[in-house]
Order: C-alpha cells, then sequence, then structure tokens
C-alpha cells in the first residue's frame, strides 16, 4: 500500500507542474488515511525522492526521474487499454493508475514497441528515427489523432519552443540534426528528460539536462521536438 | 627522457587552475600546426623529477567537427603523450563521464580526477571514487582544485612507475560493435579509430580507402536503425555513462539554494542588469584606466624620455632611441591600463558564470549583426581597447564569427579613437558635431554586420551553451588570470611594435617624413581637402590612435587647431582617423587570431573606408 501510495504522490507531484505543493493537496491519494500519507511522505524524503521547504513539497532530480518512469507507464498502458482493447479513456486511465505500480519496466517497453509496430497510423513517436522526413509524418500522425481521444492519449509532440518554463519534457528526436550535433555531446538525445528551465519572448530557452543548464538560440529550440511529460 | 602528461576535460570543470596550480608562471604558449588555438605547455618539478604537462582545451567530446575538438582528437590518437589526465566535475559527474568513456577508448594511459568535490558533497552527492577506479581499472584522484588539495597525487600518478591503461568497455548496439570488429579487423584499426571512422570523423591516421568503407557500413546500419550511427554510439557511451554514474553516485536529501537565475535570466530584470553591468564597467575601465594611462605616460617621460633626450647622443641614436621609448610607452600604456584592467573585470564575469548568462540575453540582438550571444563581449569590449576585443572573439564557436566580430571590433571607436574625437571634434567644433561621428560609426557597424551575416563563408549554427555555475571568484585566480593574458598581449604586439617605431625613427632622421610630406600634400589636399601635416599626423595614428591628435597639434605647432584647420577639415580628420586602419597593436592581434590574410583584408578595407568616407566629406563641403 505504501508503495503505491509513494508512486501515485510522486506522479501527483510532476503532474502539477509546479515546483512545491503543499500536503494538503494530496489527500485525496491516501483516501482519508492522513497517516498513512505522511508516513509515506517521510518514507520519500528519506529515500532523497523528495525535499520539504516552507512552501511545501519538490520533487528532487532522482524524484523527478521515479515520478516520469510512472507517469511514462501510466501512458503506455492507458494507450494500450484505450487503443487496443477499446476501453473507455477515464476508465482505461483508472485501470492505468492501478496497474502501474505492478507492471515491470520491461514489459512497458515490450507493449510501448507493440503499440509502436501496429502500423503508422498509431506510430507516435517514441524512439522513433530523427530524420526530418520522419518527423513531419510524425508530426502529421499526431495531429491527425488530436481528434480521437480513443485512439490516443499520449501527448503531442511539438517543438521545444512551443513549451512554458517549468515543464518536464522527454526528448523524442531532434531534427536537421547534422546542424546540432554539439546537442549529443551535451546529452540531448532521445528518450533524455530535460526540464525547460526559462524562456525569452524571442523563444531563446535554458534547459537543465543530466543537472547542467544549457542555453539554446530560439533556431536550435525548434528543432528538439519533445513531448511533455504529464498524463490527463 | 621527460615524461609528457595532458589535462583533457568539459569546459570549465577547473582543468586551467590545475594546469597553474601545477605548473606556476613559466608556461609556453604554442599555436598547434594548422590551427589558431593555442596549448599551453609548463614544466613541472615534482620530487626532484621534472615532467610537461600541456593543457588541452576543453571540449565536450572527441567527435565534433570544431577546430580545439580536432586538435585534442589528433593530439591523443597521435601525439607522444605518455600520461591522459582527464578532469571530471564530480557535480555533474555522469555529462562529464561521456567524454572519459571517449577518452578511455584510446587505451593509452590515463588517470581519473575528479574535482569540485566540496560542489558535489553541497549538493548532496556521494561519489563512490573506488567503484569509479574499478569500473575504468586505473586511478581515481578526488581534488578540490580551488582549494589545492590532492593536485601533487596527479603529480605522483604522472612520475610513478605504473601508468594505467584503462579496461572499461561501454556497450554498443550490436550492429556497430560488429561493424568496428570488422573495421579493426581489415584495415587494422584500433578500438577508437574504428569508432571514429563510423562516426564519420576525419583522422589523421585513418586513409580515404578506411572511411569509405567505414562509410558503406554506416549507410548500412543507418537504413536499419533509421539513425546514423554518430546518433547510436552517442546514445549508447550516455547510457553507459548514465549507469555508471547511477551506481557510483549515492544522493542525499540537498538544501534548498538561493536561484538567483531567476533574476538574471529572465528578459526583466535581466536586460537592465546586463546593461548596468556593461556600462558600468566601461565607464570604470575608462575613466580609471584614462588615468591610469595618462600616469604612465608621464613617469615615462620624465624618467625614461627626458633623461634619454638628455644624454646628446648623435642625431641617429637620438631619434631611434625616443622612438623605441615612445612604442614602449604606447605599448605599455595600454598594456596595463586598458588590457589589464578590462580582463581584471571579464576575469571576474567568467569566474562568477554571469558571462554565460548575458550571452543567453544578448543572443537576439547579435543576431542582426550574424553573431551570437557569445559576440556581446567581443563588442563591448571594443569601447575600451580593440586589442583585447579581438583576443576574446577566440571564445565564439565558429571562425565565421570570430572574422565577423573581428571586423566590427576594428570599426568600433575604442578609448583612444574617442580621445581622438573628444579632443578634436568635442572641443573645436562641439558636440554635435562628435555625436554625429559616433552616429556615422554605429551605422556602419550595423550595414556591415548586416552585410557580413550573409556574405562570410562558413555554416551558421545556433548558440548552445552550457551555463556556468554561479559562484564567488578567487581574487588570486582573476588577477592571476588577467595577467596571463596581459603577458600574452606583450607578447605579441611588443615585437611589431617596436620593429615600426624603429623605422619611423630611421625614415624620421633620413628625413623621409619629410619628403612623404611634400609627396602626399597635393594627394591629400585633393582627395580629403587636408595639407600633408595633417595627413602625416593620420599616419601617426596607426601607432597609437591618440598620437594622430598629438602629432597633428605638434606639427601645427599650436594646440590650439581651430587656428590651423577649418572646422570641415578638423571634422574630416577625425573622421577619418577613427575610420581608417587600426593600429599596430590591433593589427598584431587581428594576425595572430584570425590569421594574416584576413588581416590584410581588414587593414585594406578600413583603410579604404576611411579614405573614401573622407573623400566624399570633402567632395560635400565642397558643394555646400
Amino acid at each position: 500500500m505504501t508503495f503505491e501510495l509513494s508512486e501515485d504522490i510522486l506522479e501527483a507531484i510532476l503532474n502539477t507542474g509546479k515546483e512545491t505543493v503543499k500536503v494538503s493537496n494530496l489527500e485525496d491519494l491516501a483516501h482519508g488515511d492522513t497517516e498513512g500519507l505522511s508516513k509515506a511522505v517521510t518514507c520519500l524524503k528519506d529515500k532523497g525522492y523528495l525535499t520539504e521547504s516552507g512552501d511545501g513539497l519538490s520533487l528532487t532530480d532522482k524524484g523527478t526521474v521515479k515520478a516520469a518512469q510512472v507517469a511514462r507507464k501510466h501512458a503506455v498502458l492507458t494507450s494500450f487499454l484505450t487503443e487496443v482493447l477499446g476501453t473507455e479513456p477515464d476508465h482505461a486511465s483508472k485501470e492505468a493508475c492501478l496497474m502501474e505500480h505492478s507492471v515491470s519496466s520491461e514489459t512497458i517497453e515490450r507493449l510501448d514497441t507493440f503499440l509502436e509496430k501496429r502500423g503508422p497510423r498509431h506510430k507516435t513517436g517514441r524512439g522513433r528515427p530523427w530524420g526530418r522526413h520522419a518527423a513531419h509524418m510524425e508530426m502529421s500522425s499526431s495531429q491527425e489523432h488530436e481528434g480521437h481521444a480513443r485512439l490516443t492519449k499520449r501527448n503531442p509532440i511539438v517543438s521545444l519552443s512551443e513549451c512554458e518554463e517549468g515543464s518536464l519534457l522527454h526528448v523524442s528526436m531532434i531534427r536537421c540534426f547534422g546542424k546540432h550535433s554539439r546537442l549529443i555531446d551535451l546529452g540531448v538525445i532521445p528518450g533524455e528528460l530535460i526540464t525547460l528551465r526559462r524562456k525569452l519572448d524571442n523563444n531563446a530557452v535554458v534547459i537543465t539536462v543530466k543537472g547542467c543548464d544549457i542555453a539554446l538560440s530560439p533556431e536550435v529550440a525548434e528543432n528538439i521536438m519533445v513531448e511533455r511529460c504529464n498524463t490527463q | 627522457m621527460m615524461r609528457r602528461a595532458v589535462l583533457i576535460g568539459n569546459p570549465s570543470v577547473g582543468k586551467s587552475l590545475i594546469f597553474n596550480q601545477l605548473t606556476g608562471l613559466g608556461v609556453e604558449v604554442s599555436n598547434y600546426p594548422g590551427t589558431t588555438v593555442g596549448l599551453m605547455t609548463g614544466i613541472v618539478r615534482y620530487n626532484e623529477t621534472e615532467f610537461s604537462l600541456t593543457d588541452l582545451p576543453g571540449i565536450y567530446s572527441l567527435s565534433g567537427k570544431s577546430d580545439e575538438e580536432k586538435l585534442v582528437r589528433e593530439y591523443l590518437i597521435t601525439g607522444d603523450a605518455d600520461l591522459i589526465v582527464a578532469v571530471l566535475d564530480a557535480k555533474h559527474l555522469e555529462r562529464n563521464l561521456y567524454l572519459l568513456l571517449q577518452a578511455a577508448e584510446i587505451r593509452k594511459p590515463l588517470v581519473i580526477v575528479l574535482n569540485m568535490m566540496d560542489d558535489a558533497r553541497s549538493a548532496g552527492k556521494i561519489i563512490d571514487a573506488d567503484a569509479l577506479s574499478k569500473k575504468f581499472g586505473v586511478p581515481v584522484i578526488e581534488t578540490i582544485a580551488t582549494e589545492g588539495k590532492n593536485l601533487e597525487k596527479i603529480a605522483d600518478y604522472v612520475i610513478g612507475d605504473e601508468l594505467p591503461v584503462p579496461i572499461i568497455v561501454p556497450r554498443y548496439d550490436h550492429h556497430i560493435e560488429a561493424a568496428a570488429k570488422s573495421l579493426q579487423k581489415f584495415h587494422n584499426l584500433s578500438e577508437a579509430e574504428s569508432m571514429f571512422a563510423l562516426e564519420n570523423v576525419s583522422l589523421s591516421s585513418l586513409s580515404p580507402e578506411v572511411m569509405e568503407s567505414a562509410a558503406a557500413i554506416s549507410s548500412e546500419i543507418e537504413k536499419r536503425h533509421m539513425m546514423s550511427p554518430e546518433q547510436i554510439i552517442g546514445a549508447n557511451r550516455h547510457n553507459t555513462a548514465k549507469a555508471i554514474s547511477e551506481e557510483v553516485t549515492t544522493l542525499s536529501p540537498q538544501k534548498k539554494r538561493r536561484d538567483l537565475d531567476s533574476l538574471l535570466t529572465r528578459g526583466f530584470p535581466g536586460i537592465p542588469i546586463l546593461i548596468i553591468t556593461m556600462v558600468g564597467i566601461l565607464a570604470v575601465v575608462f575613466l580609471l584606466g584614462g588615468f591610469l594611462e595618462g600616469a604612465i605616460i608621464s613617469v615615462m617621460t620624465t624618467y625614461l624620455l627626458d633623461p634619454f633626450h638628455a644624454l646628446n647622443l648623435s642625431p641617429f641614436f637620438d631619434t631611434v632611441g625616443s622612438a623605441v621609448i615612445l612604442a614602449l610607452m604606447s605599448g605599455l600604456g595600454i598594456a596595463f591600463p586598458y588590457v589589464f584592467l578590462f580582463y581584471i573585470f571579464i576575469s571576474i564575469l567568467e569566474d562568477t558564470g554571469y558571462l554565460t548568462r548575458a550571452a543567453f540575453l544578448a543572443d537576439r540582438g547579435m543576431h542582426h549583426l550574424g553573431l551570437h550571444g557569445q559576440g556581446l563581449i567581443p563588442l563591448v569590449l571594443s569601447f575600451g581597447c580593440s586589442v583585447p576585443a579581438i583576443m576574446s572573439t577566440r571564445f565564439l564557436p565558429t571562425r565565421r564569427e570570430r572574422v565577423i566580430a573581428s571586423v566590427l571590433v576594428t570599426m568600433l571607436p575604442c578609448s583612444a579613437r574617442t580621445v581622438v574625437i573628444s579632443g578634436i571634434v568635442a572641443s573645436f567644433i562641439g558636440f554635435g558635431a562628435a555625436f554625429s561621428i559616433y552616429g556615422i560609426v554605429f551605422i556602419l557597424v550595423f550595414v556591415l554586420g548586416c552585410v557580413l551575416s550573409r556574405i562570410t563563408p562558413g555554416e551558421q549554427y545556433g548558440m548552445i551553451l552550457e551555463m556556468a555555475q554561479l559562484r564567488r571568484p578567487i581574487p588570486k585566480y582573476v588577477v592571476r588570470k588577467a595577467w596571463m593574458r596581459v603577458s600574452e598581449f606583450l607578447y605579441i604586439a611588443m615585437p611589431l611594435l617596436l620593429i615600426s617605431s624603429v623605422f619611423l625613427g630611421i625614415f624620421e632622421y633620413l628625413g623621409l617624413v619629410t619628403m612623404f610630406e611634400s609627396f602626399i600634400d597635393p594627394i591629400s589636399t585633393a582627395v580629403l581637402g587636408l595639407p600633408g601635416f595633417a595627413f602625416t599626423a593620420l599616419m601617426f595614428g596607426i601607432l597609437r590612435k591618440e598620437m594622430a591628435f598629438e602629432t597633428l597639434a605638434i606639427m601645427g605647432g599650436t594646440t590650439d587647431l581651430a587656428s590651423i584647420l577649418s572646422s570641415s577639415q578638423l571634422y574630416i580628420f577625425a573622421l577619418v582617423c577613427v575610420l581608417f586602419v587600426p593600429c599596430i597593436s590591433t593589427i598584431a592581434v587581428l594576425m595572430k587570431e584570425i590569421g594574416v590574410k584576413a588581416a590584410a583584408l581588414i587593414t585594406v578595407f578600413t583603410l579604404t573606408l576611411g579614405i573614401s568616407l573622407g573623400a566624399l566629406l570633402h567632395f560635400v563641403f565642397m558643394l555646400v
């Protein structure tokens, strides 16, 4: 119980998209069991997933990674339930909430590959090729799906310049790769989790990758395609 | 035989600090053949043994295309280093491991230096150095370079009996591994060479045939994976780095730190802070620099030049000797007040990490001029003195940007040119006229920037810049860094200044200057409307810009310039002086930084621009 609750807490904090969250806002997760909640929070702090300050709880880097893993499991399971089994989206999301705690990472990877192999209509872009052509293909396919809540609950792939300050993002691909090979050196590769620290009004950005802050020109930022890391 | 060690690592991991502490100040700066990248080599004496230590430029990867990356790659593969000292920032271990994995693959003796252990600890990261050492099969030294802690252990390993070779093998995709194996077998390559070949990275030891067959295999792999081998290998290395870093690092809850970046990198108040900082530095250097320069010149005049004249040597030696003293005065008069002060400030900005924030904010404005955020620094510096400004262009990532910035820097009015403008135009014509000269120069710089950004060859890359950690600068290192740059300036500019002054002195002695004056007089009067002596004064301005002003007064025989030249003549004189030909020191630095050809082109261009604009103005004034 505590284990599932812990994962739910991390996921919930990530989903708010805020730096800090008050403990009182998490009470729904524990279904009234406030003692269990505070026990779980203490445990998470001990393990270095959370830190507590005056304004509430916030995720550490380690906690963010863990939370994103849980969120990803949730997203993949929801897709599987809606796309393959035809479950109603709301129900699928609830089911996924229960399953996400016990499913292994390997199963999730296999499920993800399975979903991707089901044909071009269901491509969602995770771990996809980075070429320009592929980028266009995926953009159009994800746009095609936007009206079909039943088909996918994944977040659309957008360019880094379209995201908001403070969001946690999953790098999907890099367009015009040859021009930006330095990005690989700095660790901006597909599959990497990055945080958008700062965005100026001309779309110049600062991102955090592997604990380092990196400033990017607008023309570089628009070539980095990302997926927002949150679930509905 | 003296052992040779090289330092490699990411930018700003404290490599140079380690280098400086181990070698002291007796450092030789040399250019690696075929590049303009400076290599620093010093001799370390430790326990009665000597070894040489070379500081290679900071890079993120060995596979890149920049000059620095090429240099380090060649140096490690083909160079004769006995030991690679890989410096890592412990706080950002995972990112730093990427380069280390690449360096380890070369299979040359290596030791790992985990620097900034104090920072890592305060960030809540505890690193198990023994576990890391076992993984790589080489020793790991934990250091805190700012405190000089454990640096002597590096020296112990360099002169030690054992030179350990790393054993780690990153896990690559099996297609990549198979391809690398077959390349190694058929072309007799090392592991590292086969990887470079697959990544399509040039290396002098790889023949065109090898590159061709690697390219064939690469395209096969690319078809299968829909991803180029370069990207696959990069991702594989990152995964290995991540796994190692997670294995050896223990996270503990960290203290919440104050986030100054919320002030520094936002449009507001970031941009006002940036403007205040830059204008403030400029003002301080300008005022303090002007004062110091005056002091140095007057002290040297009283204690060197006047006593020298008093020796009553033969006219030849007197002329040549005073020319040499004048050159010394110009060199030192620029070096200490301007170059040194500027570098003190720049080193502070650099060491605090503010410079990268400034570059981020300035990126947008710089785009119009064909530059990126980093280009702000040379342009701001150029208002003080072109010399440090051009030296600072080496922080720019591409040659294209370095060339554009150098051209713009030579055009912008430095403090010496401001002396000319204020001394001639503002005092004899008026403030409006003085500002109009600034106006003309700024318009020219802007137009030139727009044009250059279109015509300069070379690929345009966006800015990808790591934000340095914000930290408190250590005065000792700030001064030392500034000092090293001043000595570099003296080393570059002094010989040229001395030689050209001696020649000028000889010309003056032989009466060539008067001959030149009578020869140039008709041309100068026709084209610029200036008498011959004014043009000669302009020529002296090449030595040091404000000398044009001083020489004009000497040659005219009066300090009341309005009595010898009309307002329009003074205006033309100032404008031509500001625009045409950078001073000798600037030309010297241009040659060093962007090559003789480009320096010559810039000189000819500014000469033509200055003269033709002066001629145009003369023509317009005649019509009015």
